[in-house]
């Protein structure tokens, strides 16, 4: 076990990749989703020729609302904007105007209502009630919040399946599996010293990882430290066993990478590592709830935002656990040596 | 065919197999073999590749199962006493390559840590002569140097058994010198040792006896020197300027038999002092004149062109 944890600080390139990948990860996408929101909304305003009047009116109209940029296009132009995504709504002026945009983009939708509302009041009509903005960019509430736990936990999921999975095949390719049969070493001693090698430095990668993200973006942590680091720690033992079931039999690292990415990909999509598992139709919810990094993920972020003790994440880490336990069994019971 | 049942009751056996097979699909690795091997001495399987002798030496060794035969290795067997049998015997294999980025110290502590007793760590450095390389990571090894770890991983147990496959393939003749004499202290030792091996030179010198295998089968056991005089007898080689039938030579008294090649013929006798004065009356009936002449002792590679047909080394 000892001998595995050196041979892994041998090569300084691996561990700066487990460590400042995540980091780096979040960095890029803090960039380039943290603060902007959706920018101003394109609108095009269609000028046949002759209407030039008609379309400049309209225009004036638009241009009062701040959550639009607005210009005039003869209508092949406009029809080609709309094409290229640059304008979200085309406006035919008329009596009555026409709006040409695709219902299925929440941005058309919300460009139609804001070009509607100025086009409305600019002909009179009256608001009736004044609501007051509450604008919400406190930590904890902000994208950059729900994604960091995310990333944090898909960075779990891939290094204990690379680390614990991949390298078992690389080593039976090696011969050194064979080698280590010859020895009175049992499977299970094996298997637990392959495991818990792996999560000796979780330690420090997670807290490199969270206390980069506290300092750098603020992203906090409300419920006990020592539940957080209880849910990285089983999420992490549940794709190790996850790990070792792609590789207890598989001989070529080639086919271990694809066991990976069949286990790694769906997860990645499906489990709120984006953007929250919660969009998917109600009738696959107790599925995804059934997926080891949902429940990680869940768990975590309840911990870091909503200050939740074990008694609320008792579920989530049942499901960690069951995963852990079944898996490691079922590879021990399938595992061969060459 | 040679009987493989040098079965002494006064020697207690490390090894005894009968019948033992492996096949691949329809492919026989090992077909039916037999061996007995005594405690205590240094016994070889020489054959060519593709004889089944690793497929044979890794069978005894528990890391593959039979397809049919019985095994017993030390009085024991590998489906009930597994562990038990592992912690008393040691193995080097063909090729293994150990973790890169590990020192020779570090590969041998994770050894040394899988069995209750064994050499220290120092000991077991000064056995293969690596004392000056302990903090040299395993990939920057030469391959005799490998070699040795590997010897030295095989010791980590103490093992009263020790199995070696083909130990000094691919080293040049200096490690393999070493290497021979590292493995004839551990039979000084009482140590049992199996190895396999095709280099006739390294059967001769280490092994008390060899079987020769060939399509997994055992086809003749015996002591290294033995088996030469038996089956290959001394060798005169001449060569004449004129054709002799090969017939006649054949049928001389005290000739085994007569090879013919480009440039002479090579007759195996029993004896040199009683066939050389045959074959030299021959020539001189015949007024046949010797261009060269010569003899030698028999080899084990004159052995195995007899018992297979083939040579050794292809």
């Amino acid at each position: 076990m000892l001998g595995r944890l050196r041979d892994f600080y041998r090569f300084p390139d691996l561990v700066a990749i487990t460590l400042i990948v995540p980091l780096l990860l979040g960095v890029v996408l803090a960039f380039a989703l943290k603060e902007q929101g959706p920018g101003p909304l394109g609108v095009v305003v269609v000028t046949a020729p002759g209407e030039e009047d008609a379309a400049a009116k309209v225009r004036a109209l638009l241009e009062t609302e701040a959550g639009l940029r607005v210009w005039a296009a003869s209508p092949a132009e406009a029809a080609q904007d709309m094409g290229s995504g640059k304008a979200l709504l085309a406006i035919v002026p008329g009596a009555p105007p026409t709006y040409r945009f695709d219902p299925t983009r929440v941005e058309a939708r919300l460009a139609r209502e804001l070009a509607d509302g100025a086009l409305q009041r600019g002909s009179g009509r009256r608001d009736l009630v004044s609501a007051r903005a509450e604008l919400r960019t406190e930590p904890g509430t902000r994208y950059i919040d729900f994604v960091f736990p995310g990333l944090l936990g898909a960075a779990v999921m891939n290094n204990a399946l690379y680390g614990v999975g991949f390298m078992l095949v690389d080593q039976r390719m090696k011969k050194m599996l064979k080698r280590l049969r010859g020895t009175p070493m049992r499977p299970l001693d094996f298997f637990i010293a392959s495991v818990l090698f792996r999560k000796l430095h979780l330690i420090p990668e997670a807290a490199i990882t969270l206390v980069g993200a506290n300092l750098l973006f603020g992203v906090p942590v409300r419920g006990p430290i020592w539940l957080l680091g209880l849910v990285i720690f089983m999420g992490s033992l549940a794709f190790s066993g996850l790990g070792l079931l792609a590789a207890s039999r598989t001989r070529s690292t080639h086919t271990a990478s694809g066991f990976i990415n069949i286990i790694t990909i769906p997860m990645l999509l499906c489990s709120g590592v984006f953007f929250s598992a919660e969009r998917f139709p109600e009738t696959v919810q107790p599925l995804l709830k059934g997926l080891p990094l949902t429940a990680m993920l869940d768990s975590s972020r309840a911990v870091m935002f909503d200050g939740a003790g074990f008694g609320q994440v008792l579920g989530p880490l049942a499901v960690l656990l069951a995963w852990s336990v079944g898996c490691f069994f079922t590879a021990l019971w399938l595992f061969r040596w060459d | 065919m040679i009987s493989s049942h040098n079965a002494d009751p006064a020697r207690p056996l490390a090894i005894r197999c009968r019948g033992l097979t492996k096949r691949y699909g329809d492919t026989v690795a090992v077909n039916g073999l037999d061996l007995d091997v005594f405690r205590g001495e240094c016994f070889g399987l020489l054959g060519p590749n593709g004889a089944g002798k690793t497929t044979t030496i890794e069978i005894l060794e528990g890391l593959k199962p039979p397809t049919a035969g019985e095994v017993e290795v030390l009085g024991m067997r590998w489906a009930r006493q597994e562990y038990e049998l592992r912690s008393r015997i040691g193995l080097t294999l063909q090729e293994t390559s150990l973790t890169e980025r590990l020192t020779v110290e570090e590969i041998l502590e994770l050894f040394r840590a899988f069995y209750g007793k064994g050499p220290d760590i120092d000991t077991l450095l000064r056995r293969v002569e690596l004392t000056e390389n302990r903090r040299v990571w395993y990939e920057h090894l030469s391959g005799g140097q490998k070699q040795r770890l590997a010897i030295a991983c095989s010791l980590a147990g103490d093992p009263e058994l020790l199995f070696l496959d083909e130990p000094t393939s691919g080293l040049d003749p200096q490690s393999r010198h070493q290497l021979w004499d590292q493995i004839l202290t551990f039979k000084a030792e009482g140590r049992t040792v199996l190895l396999t091996t095709h280099y006739l030179e390294e059967a001769e010198r280490l092994c008390d006896r060899v079987a020769v295998v060939d399509h997994g089968r055992v086809i003749a056991v015996d002591k290294p020197s033995e088996l030469t005089v038996r089956l290959a007898g001394p060798v005169i080689e001449l060569s004449v300027d004129a054709a002799l039938e090969v017939e006649v030579l054949s049928q001389l008294p005290h000739v085994r038999r007569v090879h013919q090649s480009a440039d002479g013929y090579a007759i195996t006798v029993e004896a040199l002092h009683l066939a050389v004065p045959e074959v030299l009356r021959l020539l001189h009936s015949r007024s046949v004149a010797l261009r060269r002449f010569s003899t030698r002792e028999g080899t084990l590679e004159d052995v195995f062109v007899h018992l297979t047909g083939s040579k050794l080394r292809d």
